[in-house]
C-alpha cells in the first residue's frame, strides 16, 4: 500500500535472478541476429564471375572510321587515325544491346536513340552511353576495361 | 466330395460378399450426420474445413470459386513442376536443350510443360481476380485484416514464381525478359544518382546482385532463380497457404453479410418468420462440409484441370531460339502480366518500374486500415451505392487513362528532356495517372463520407488503368517499342 503510494515499486532493485534471465535472453538475441546475418551474408557474392578486362584481339582487325561491334562482349570499337575508342553497347535504360542506326545507335527494347557521341536523342534512357577505357595487353591485343568509364574524347594511340 | 474349383468359387464368393459388407457399412456410416462431421474433423487434410459450411459461402456468384481455383492451380503447378524437374538441367549449357527434350522427346513432356506454363499464366490472373473479389465484397475487415496481408504476400509469391520460372528455359524470351526486369530493380540508381549517393546507398543494385549473383544474367542467376523457383518459393508459399486457410477458420469461415442466414433460407422458400427461426435452430442455413463443400471444391479443381488440359493440347508453350547475349528479341516482351509495367518503364525506368508498382502495393496493403467500416461486409460492392461508385470510377479511369496514354504516345514524352532532373525522374504516365486516381478517390471519399467508397474508387481506377496499360503493352507495341495500331 505504502509502496504503491510513494511509487517505490517502480524503483525496486532488479533481483539477481531477473538480471541473469535478462542477460540470457539478450545473449540469445545477439546470437540469433549474428547467425541471421551470417546466413544472409552467404548469398552476397564476394567476387564476380564476369571479367571486366576483356581482350579483343589484334588492333588491325578493326577498320577505320566506323563502329565495329564485338559480339558476346557487347562493345563497339571505334578506330580513327588518332587511335581507338570503346563504347559500351548496353543501353543505360534497362541493359538491352543497342544496334547501329544511321550515324548513331538505337535500342530495340524501348526505342532509345543515341548519336555517335553516345548522347541520348530520344527515348527513356536516363544518361548517355558509356565510353570505356581501352588498353593494350603485353601481347599487343586491344583490351577494354568495362569497369572504367572515360570521356568520349579519350583515344588510345597504337 | 465337392470339386476343388467349387471351393475356390465359394471362398471367392464369401470374401467378395464380406468386402461388399464392409463397403456397405462404410457407406451407411458416412451417410449419418455424425459420421460425416467426424470424417471432416478427424482427417488432417479435411479439418481445414469446419464441419458445416454456410450456404452463402457456397454461392458461386459470391466467391466465384476464385480462392480454391488459385489453390487448385497451385497444386497442378506443383505436380507438373516436379515432373519437369525430372529432366530439367539448371545449367547455361544444358537448360535450353533439356527443355527442348521435354517438349520433343519425353513422353507426355510437351503436355506437362504446356500445362505448367498456362497454369502459371492462369494463376497470376486468378490470384489478382481473387484479390479483387475479396476487396469488392469487403471481406478484409476486422479479424480478416491479417489474412488480407497474408493474401498479398501470396500474390507477391505468385509473381516471384512467374518471374523466376521465366528464366529457366534459357531461351531469348527468358534471357531478355529477366535482363530487363533485373535492371528495373537496379533503376533505383536514377534516384540515388540524382542525390549523388549511389556509391554509398544502392538498394536496387544490391538486390539485383543478390538475385543474379553478379551484374548480368548468367550461370549464377540461373542457379539462384532455379533455387528460388523449386525450393524457397514453394516452401514459403505452402506455409503461407496453410496460414491463409487457418485464418479463414479463425474468422469463422468466409465473410457473411448481415442477415445472410435469412437470405439463404428465404432462397429455399422458407419465408414465415417462425419457420425461419426454427430452421436456423436446426442450422439449415448451413450444410455439412462433407460432402457438399468438398463436391464444390472438387468441381473447381476438375474444371481447372480440364481447361488446362484443353489449352495444353491446343496451344504449345513458346520456346524461342537459345539465349543470345548480344542480340535482344525485338520487341523484347515480358509475359503479359508484366507488360503494363514494361509500358510504363518505356517512359522512365525508376518511376514506371519501381515507384508506381510500390505505390500500388502500399495502397493495397493499406486498404483494411483506411476502410474500417463493418457495414456491407460480405456482399458485392457493399450494396447499390458501391456499385454506382465502382461503375463511375471505372468510367473515369477509362477516360483518364486513354487520355493520358494518347498524349504520352501521340505527343511523345520528350518534354521531360528539358525539364529539371527531379521532374524528369518523377514524370511518367503512371505517376500522373496514380495522382489523378488518388484525387478522384479522395473526392469520392469526401462526397460519400465513406472510406469504403474511397477504397472502391481507387481500386477500380487502378484495375481499369492497369488493364488498359497492359493492353497497350501487349498489342499496341511493335519492334523498337514503336506504337502500332
Amino acid at each position: 500500500m505504502n509502496a504503491l503510494q510513494d511509487g517505490r515499486h517502480e524503483t525496486e532493485p532488479l533481483s539477481r535472478r531477473d538480471a541473469l534471465a535478462k542477460l540470457a535472453t539478450a545473449s540469445v538475441a545477439v546470437a540469433a541476429v549474428t547467425a541471421l546475418m551470417v546466413f544472409l551474408r552467404v548469398p552476397i557474392p564476394s567476387s564476380l564471375r564476369e571479367r571486366t578486362l576483356i581482350r579483343l584481339g589484334n588492333p588491325d582487325r578493326f577498320p577505320f572510321n566506323t563502329f565495329t561491334f564485338v559480339s558476346e562482349k557487347n562493345i563497339f570499337i571505334y578506330r580513327t587515325r588518332e587511335g581507338f575508342k570503346a563504347l559500351s553497347a548496353l543501353c543505360p535504360h534497362l541493359g538491352c544491346v543497342i544496334t547501329s542506326a544511321g550515324p548513331g545507335f538505337r535500342c530495340p527494347c524501348h526505342g532509345s536513340t543515341f548519336d555517335a557521341h553516345g548522347t541520348v536523342l530520344d527515348g527513356p534512357a536516363p544518361k548517355p552511353l558509356s565510353w570505356l577505357k581501352v588498353g593494350l595487353a603485353p601481347d599487343g591485343q586491344i583490351t577494354v576495361d568495362t569497369s572504367e568509364r572515360v570521356s568520349g574524347e579519350q583515344f588510345l594511340r597504337v | 466330395m465337392p470339386k476343388p474349383g467349387h471351393i475356390i468359387r465359394q471362398n471367392v464368393g464369401a470374401s467378395l460378399s464380406s468386402i461388399l459388407a464392409v463397403l456397405r457399412r462404410v457407406r451407411t456410416e458416412r451417410t449419418s450426420v455424425r459420421e460425416r462431421s467426424r470424417s471432416v474433423s478427424k482427417n488432417f487434410f479435411l479439418h481445414m474445413h469446419s464441419t458445416r459450411t454456410h450456404l452463402y459461402s457456397l454461392r458461386p456468384g459470391f466467391t466465384l470459386g476464385l480462392g480454391f481455383l488459385s489453390f487448385s492451380l497451385f497444386l497442378i503447378l506443383l505436380c507438373t513442376g516436379v515432373l519437369l524437374m525430372v529432366y530439367y538441367v539448371p545449367s547455361v549449357e544444358h537448360a535450353y536443350g533439356s527443355v527442348k527434350d521435354i517438349s520433343t522427346v519425353v513422353t507426355g513432356g510437351r503436355t506437362i510443360r504446356n500445362i505448367h506454363r498456362w497454369g502459371a499464366h492462369g494463376m497470376v490472373a486468378v490470384v489478382v481476380l481473387h484479390l479483387a473479389r475479396v476487396l469488392f465484397t469487403s471481406a478484409y475487415t476486422g479479424t480478416r485484416r491479417v489474412n488480407w496481408m497474408v493474401g498479398i504476400l501470396l500474390l507477391c509469391m505468385t509473381i516471384l514464381f512467374s518471374f523466376s520460372g521465366y528464366l529457366l528455359p534459357w531461351d531469348q524470351l527468358a534471357f531478355w525478359a529477366v535482363t530487363i526486369a533485373s535492371n528495373i530493380v537496379a533503376s533505383t540508381r536514377e534516384l540515388t544518382d540524382l542525390a549523388g549517393i549511389t556509391a554509398v546507398v544502392d538498394p536496387g543494385g544490391f538486390v539485383r546482385r543478390l538475385l543474379l549473383g553478379g551484374d548480368s544474367v548468367g550461370q549464377d542467376a540461373l542457379t539462384r532463380f532455379y533455387l528460388l523457383h523449386v525450393v524457397i518459393l514453394p516452401i514459403t508459399t505452402i506455409v503461407l497457404i496453410g496460414v491463409h486457410f487457418w485464418r479463414i477458420r479463425k474468422s469463422d469461415g468466409l465473410a457473411i453479410p448481415a442477415g445472410g442466414d435469412d437470405l439463404v433460407l428465404k432462397a429455399q422458400g422458407i419465408i414465415d418468420p417462425v419457420a425461419l427461426e426454427e430452421a436456423k435452430l436446426r442450422r439449415e442455413h448451413t450444410v455439412l462440409s462433407w460432402p457438399t463443400t468438398l463436391w464444390a471444391e472438387g468441381s473447381v479443381l476438375l474444371t481447372a484441370l480440364a481447361l488446362l488440359m484443353l489449352s495444353a493440347i491446343l496451344v504449345d508453350a513458346p520456346l524461342l531460339a537459345p539465349a543470345d547475349v548480344s542480340m535482344p528479341e525485338n520487341p523484347a516482351k515480358s509475359p503479359w502480366y508484366f507488360l503494363g509495367v514494361q509500358e510504363l518503364v518505356s517512359y522512365s525506368a525508376f518511376t514506371g518500374g519501381v515507384l508506381v508498382p510500390l505505390l500500388l502495393l502500399v495502397a493495397v496493403v493499406a486498404v483494411p486500415f483506411v476502410d474500417r467500416e463493418e457495414k456491407g461486409a460480405g456482399s458485392w460492392f457493399g450494396g447499390q451505392q458501391g456499385k454506382r461508385v465502382v461503375i463511375r470510377s471505372a468510367l473515369v479511369a477509362f477516360f483518364l487513362t486513354i487520355g493520358i496514354m494518347t498524349i504520352a504516345i501521340g505527343v511523345g514524352w520528350q518534354w521531360t528532356r528539358n525539364a529539371p532532373a527531379v521532374v524528369a525522374l518523377i514524370a511518367n504516365p503512371g505517376s500522373f495517372l496514380a495522382t489523378l486516381y488518388a484525387i478522384w478517390s479522395w473526392w469520392v471519399l469526401r462526397s460519400t463520407s465513406s472510406t469504403k467508397m474511397g477504397v472502391f474508387a481507387l481500386v477500380s481506377c487502378c484495375l481499369i488503368g492497369g488493364i488498359i496499360i497492359t493492353i497497350v503493352g501487349i498489342w499496341l507495341r511493335g519492334p523498337n517499342w514503336e506504337f502500332v495500331w
